[in-house]
């Protein structure tokens, strides 16, 4: 059985990359370009079981959309996937019930093992 | 900082509310345990501070600090005046760091509450080997990370790429005409510093972005450019991942195409080449003063920056100076804050 997960990326580079690795042991894969992308897609996939999600983008941020997701009362575990390090940003993600925080540029056999905890395949 | 203050006694309770200044200390108070871990799951606290029971004290503290969200907070335990037997070494055994005898004075409290920021300060002056002077502008030539900038993009984009580059200083001489270049725009948190850091490809670099990073010989250009402005993104990411062991934090724009000919600013610049002569890419970081503007709240928008922290009537940081606005962001202070409220930005870049 497999699962789907949502990619939030402005980059296509980026989303290419995270969806290649995720693609590769059998997860489905589903692009949204920024946070505002995302709600709108997500209303229409309740099977997703997992994000992957930037900080920076434009129109909505990673932040902004986890506050979203949390006053949705979401239960799709997030994991931000940025460039970004700062610990007070880190502490503000968690806090809105982010997951996990992979620093890019990211190993794509760290991502998968991320997804598998997350979301596993056969689950 | 966030405090939480969980104690019995109403009385006592709110007059330890009233002791911390509501615009430097977010104090939740609360009467039970329940209600404290509730308020430490909603959002982390940097200091919790509780009064100990007759009995259980140690595992109250070990409650208290038991989640993920306040296993870094600093704990300060309020107790009777003579405490029983061995009851303060069984609260530092639980993690308890500082205590108070009743009776207290309001003055005491806030001065045990300080004690916190005055151990980050103290940690962050043994830890770090350099002195900076913030009463003057920053001059980035200073900063270690500034001037080792071509070795850390090398080191990000490297691993990106699955093979090192060879890094020197200097524009690569083969790219003077027009490039393909992409640049991300950063800001100083709190000061007048605009900061913007350009990756320019060769066109051997742009095939070898196709083939390798892209995995399509034939990918069209907008995929080159969009390849280029991660990179970009990347680079802004090591350099400002570097700053913050330096005390400085950096906010970052979105990255966006550039022209390659135009460095108008004080600058400088390193050569990435890579191996087997698969092309070069050249790192462009650039410095400049930027101008604050004042306008209207009614005004904001995507790519500003604010030049001061934004605190609701309660004192509550809202949102802190540096940070870089989004369309949901601008939007929503614009509504929240009202066209007759003024503050100062720098314009996007």
């Amino acid at each position: 059985m497999t699962a789907r997960v949502m990619v939030i990326d402005d980059s296509m580079l980026v989303r290419r990359q995270v969806s290649a690795a995720l693609k590769t042991p059998g997860y489905l894969v589903t692009e949204a370009v920024d946070g505002v992308d995302a709600l709108e897609k997500l209303a229409g996939l309740s099977d997703t079981k997992l994000i992957v999600c930037d900080v920076n983008m434009p129109r909505m941020n990673g932040i902004e959309l986890l506050e979203k997701l949390s006053a949705q009362g979401s239960a799709v575990p997030v994991v931000m996937l940025t460039t970004e390090g700062q610990p007070e940003l880190i502490q503000r993600a968690r806090s809105l019930g982010a997951k996990g925080w992979i620093v890019k540029p990211f190993k794509p056999e760290f991502l998968v093992a991320t997804a598998a905890k997350l979301a596993p395949l056969g689950a | 900082m966030r405090v939480i203050l969980l104690n019995e006694r109403r009385a006592e309770r709110d007059a330890m509310v009233r002791a911390l200044p509501q615009d430097t200390y977010r104090v939740e108070a609360v009467g039970d345990e329940t209600a404290a871990l509730a308020a430490i799951a909603r959002e982390a606290p940097q200091v919790v501070v509780f009064s100990v029971p007759s009995k259980g004290g140690q595992d109250l503290a070990r409650r208290l600090r038991g989640g993920e969200n306040a296993a870094e907070a600093y704990l300060l335990a309020v107790v009777e005046a003579t405490p029983v037997n061995k009851e303060l070494s069984n609260l530092i055994t639980a993690g308890v760091h500082d205590f108070m005898r009743r009776p207290f004075a309001d003055g005491e409290l806030l001065e045990r509450v300080k004690a916190p920021e005055r151990l980050l300060r103290w940690s962050r002056s043994v830890s770090k080997p350099n002195a900076f002077d913030f009463s003057a502008a920053l001059d980035v030539s200073t900063l270690r990370s500034w001037r080792t900038l071509g070795q850390l993009v090398a080191e990000d984009l490297g691993e990106m790429a699955g093979a090192p580059f060879a890094v020197s200083q200097g524009y690569p001489a083969q790219l003077n005409g027009e490039a393909p270049c992409a640049s991300i725009p950063m800001s100083l948190a709190g000061d007048q510093l605009e900061l913007r850091l350009s990756i320019v490809a060769d066109p051997a670099a742009a095939k070898w972005i196709r083939e390798t990073l892209l995995g399509d010989p034939a990918a069209p250009e907008t995929a080159v450019r969009d390849a280029l402005r991660e990179l970009a993104n990347t680079a802004g990411g090591a350099l400002k991942r570097a700053a913050l062991n330096e005390s400085i934090t950096l906010t970052t724009g979105i990255p966006r195409d550039d022209s390659s000919t135009r460095f108008p600013g004080k600058h400088q610049c390193w050569s990435l080449k890579l191996e087997g002569g698969a092309g070069c890419l050249a790192v462009v970081g650039e410095v400049r003063t930027r101008s604050n503007e004042r306008i209207s709240a009614a005004q904001l928008s995507e790519g500003m920056v604010l030049a001061h922290d934004i605190r609701s009537e309660g004192g509550v940081l809202i949102v802190p100076a540096g940070s870089r606005l989004t369309a949901t962001s601008a939007n929503r202070l614009a509504a929240m804050l009202g066209p007759r409220y003024f503050l100062e930005v720098a314009p996007a870049a």
